[in-house]
């Protein structure tokens, strides 16, 4: 096996499978460009369901990537969620990854963005 | 992949672009500050204000600030809030206005304390209602001005607010200053609020999948 192709697939296995869930990634895209944001936004940015919106920021905060706050605005409950330190790193340092596997496969595929 | 990036990129401008709606874009309601804020000028400068006209004049602050509000949580981001995260240009900048305004606020005050000092009583409730004006300028300041409209609107409509509940007048010739500064906020304000359009519907096509 070629030490490029090697790197290539060390590249794929070493991505962080949290931050690399579609609907969470979107969520922590959305999370680095506020202070904060509620729920009905990320709603409408990621296009998730309540249900499964719920369930994605769970698990991410479980990983600690995100922080959560419930409160009761009058008799309606609102959510908050937020971008921890860690869960920026852990987002920057997918792109970077993603990066370069892209750069990786590019050069594997003659200079042809897959 | 290459596709999953630039969603991500197109994703995260989205986000930016729709919290900027939190804090330093005012959209309508830079446009509502301006036409405010050019009105109380020329009322103040050619009008004879009776008590009830003055007090009037003096809540033009409090009346752009609720509309601010109300624009930003029934508007602008009625789909929930993202608050904006301003970057570190953004946070010194306000940093400075806040400072700048606290100190003017503070000399204000304190001239006028000497100045009742010196004549051996207290100030008339004009003067009380001036005084709470200008000291509430730094922290208004420090809630609502992110953004050059809103340090031109919300400081001239405040002072405005000071002079009159104070008995004063602003003199007509300040109108062309005022002017320029208003048509400032509106411009920029109708800008963002066409921006705010254009990122609805982008939003709205990307939930139709188009």
């Amino acid at each position: 096996m070629k030490d490029s192709t090697r790197e290539a697939i060390d590249g794929v296995l070493g991505v962080d499978r949290l931050v690399h869930e579609p609907a969470r990634l979107a969520i922590l895209t959305v999370l680095s460009q506020a202070e904060y944001a509620e729920f009905g936004f990320l709603e409408l940015a990621c296009r998730l369901s309540k249900g499964n919106l719920s369930s994605h920021l769970s698990k991410l905060e479980a990983g600690g990537l995100v922080s959560i706050e419930k409160r009761f605005v009058g008799k309606r409950p609102q959510t908050r969620a937020a971008i921890t330190p860690a869960g920026r790193e852990a987002l920057q340092r997918y792109r970077k990854q993603l990066a370069a596997l892209l750069g990786a496969a590019t050069e594997q595929n003659g200079g042809e963005t897959p | 992949m290459h596709a999953d990036l630039q969603h991500l990129d197109k994703l995260a401008e989205r986000a930016q672009r729709y919290a900027r709606y939190s804090r330093s874009a005012g959209g309508l309601s830079s446009v509502i500050g301006g036409i405010l804020l050019f009105a109380s000028f020329l009322a103040n400068a050619y009008l004879e204000l009776g008590q009830a006209d003055r007090i009037a004049l003096a809540l033009a602050p409090a009346l752009w600030l609720l509309a601010k509000e109300l624009l930003r949580v029934g508007y602008y981001q009625r789909d929930g809030r993202a608050l904006q995260a301003p970057t570190a240009k953004e946070k010194r900048s306000h940093r400075w206005t806040v400072i700048y305004l606290a100190v003017i606020s503070a000399l204000v005050l304190g001239f006028l304390a000497w100045k009742s000092v010196e004549a051996g009583r207290l100030p008339g409730a004009g003067m009380i209602g001036y005084a709470m004006i200008v000291a509430a300028l730094p922290l208004v300041a420090w809630r609502w001005f992110w953004s050059v409209s809103d340090f031109l609107v919300g400081v001239l409509l405040m002072c405005q607010s000071a002079v009159v509940i104070g008995g004063g007048n602003y003199p007509a010739i300040w109108l062309a200053y005022v002017g320029a500064c208003a048509a400032i906020a509106v411009f920029y304000g109708w800008r963002e609020h066409r921006e705010y359009l254009a990122l609805r519907a982008e939003f709205a096509a990307e939930g139709t999948g188009e």
